[in-house]
């Protein structure tokens, strides 16, 4: 195993690895440029991370929150609940 | 444990028609991400949506996934193995790193369809929820990288398939000195990164 010639590395994966990483940098600075002007938000206008809030859920969030009882949970379940609970004790 | 000729070709063909479905199925998606990143019409925008999470769900994933599976069954019962060939550990890798943005991105094409299947979104919102066209063409071009990789399979042996391969010359030279007088060049050694074998080309 000692008269082994030694490995190279294709040209061709060097030249793609090359790339590859130049392009992964300018994706990271693009978005952080991006971040930095306030272009990109994930959570906020033109970002389409989790935190975004719906169109489906602003209706909903604030239908609730104008029934909820004093003292109640602002959050959507319990607030619903409460609905329901003050609904029955009226009927 | 490779695979005999009949077989190996059937399972070509199936990683062939999963890797091209996969590539068709994202066309089709691009083509409704193109529409929903330039239409304003709120029925086109509704409609594109919804689509999109179908072709997502029901076409894409699952192609993705086959395509891989399949990929991993044509490197592991071939010669080729899956970490010898640069074009191949490159291929896998890629096809790791797209499924794994695809399922990351499947949240974001879910909620998107969400709020345009409730017939209360208003036409606004919807024009203002945006679109995933930088993860598509992204796909898209990871796609074709893996493609051109898989077609032109440039020569390439990763350390670990070179260091097998002088293992198995030095085997195959060692083996076959008592018996073998002439002094004749092995066979199958002429290009580097190639397995000798006529069979295992796929």
């Amino acid at each position: 195993m000692a008269d082994l010639p030694p490995y190279k590395t294709p040209r061709w994966v060097k030249i793609f690895g090359i790339s590859v990483l130049v392009l992964v940098l300018l994706v990271v600075a693009a978005l952080l440029v991006a971040t930095a002007l306030g272009l990109h938000t994930p959570g906020g206008p033109g970002g389409h991370g989790p935190g975004r809030p719906t169109p489906s859920q602003t209706p909903l969030s604030s239908i609730i929150e104008g029934d909820t009882l004093p003292g109640g949970d602002l959050a959507g379940q319990t607030s619903r609940s409460s609905v329901t609970e003050h609904d029955v004790q009226q009927l | 444990m490779t695979m005999s000729p009949p077989l190996r070709k059937f399972a070509l063909t199936t990683h062939i028609t999963f890797s091209v479905g996969w590539i068709g199925a994202v066309a089709a998606y691009l083509a409704l991400d193109v529409t929903v990143a330039t239409s304003q019409d709120a029925q086109t925008l509704r409609a594109a949506y919804l689509a999109m999470e179908l072709i997502a769900r029901y076409a894409i994933v699952p192609l993705a996934f086959a395509s891989l599976l399949t990929g991993l069954v044509m490197s592991l019962g071939t010669k080729w193995g899956l970490f010898r060939h640069y074009w191949v550990l490159i291929s896998l890798l890629l096809t790791i790193f797209a499924t794994f943005v695809l399922l990351s991105e499947m949240r974001t094409i879910s909620s998107f369809a969400d709020i345009a299947a409730d017939p209360t979104t208003s036409s606004d919102d919807l024009r203002s929820l945006g679109s995933t066209l930088v993860h598509s063409v992204g796909g898209t071009v990871v796609l074709l990288v893996i493609q051109v990789l898989n077609v032109y399979k440039p020569p390439g042996l990763t350390p670990y398939g070179w260091r097998k391969q002088q293992e198995q010359r030095l085997r195959t030279s060692a083996a076959s000195l008592p018996t073998r007088a002439s002094t004749a060049p092995e066979k199958g050694a002429s290009r580097e990164g190639r397995p000798s074998e006529v069979s295992v080309e796929h």
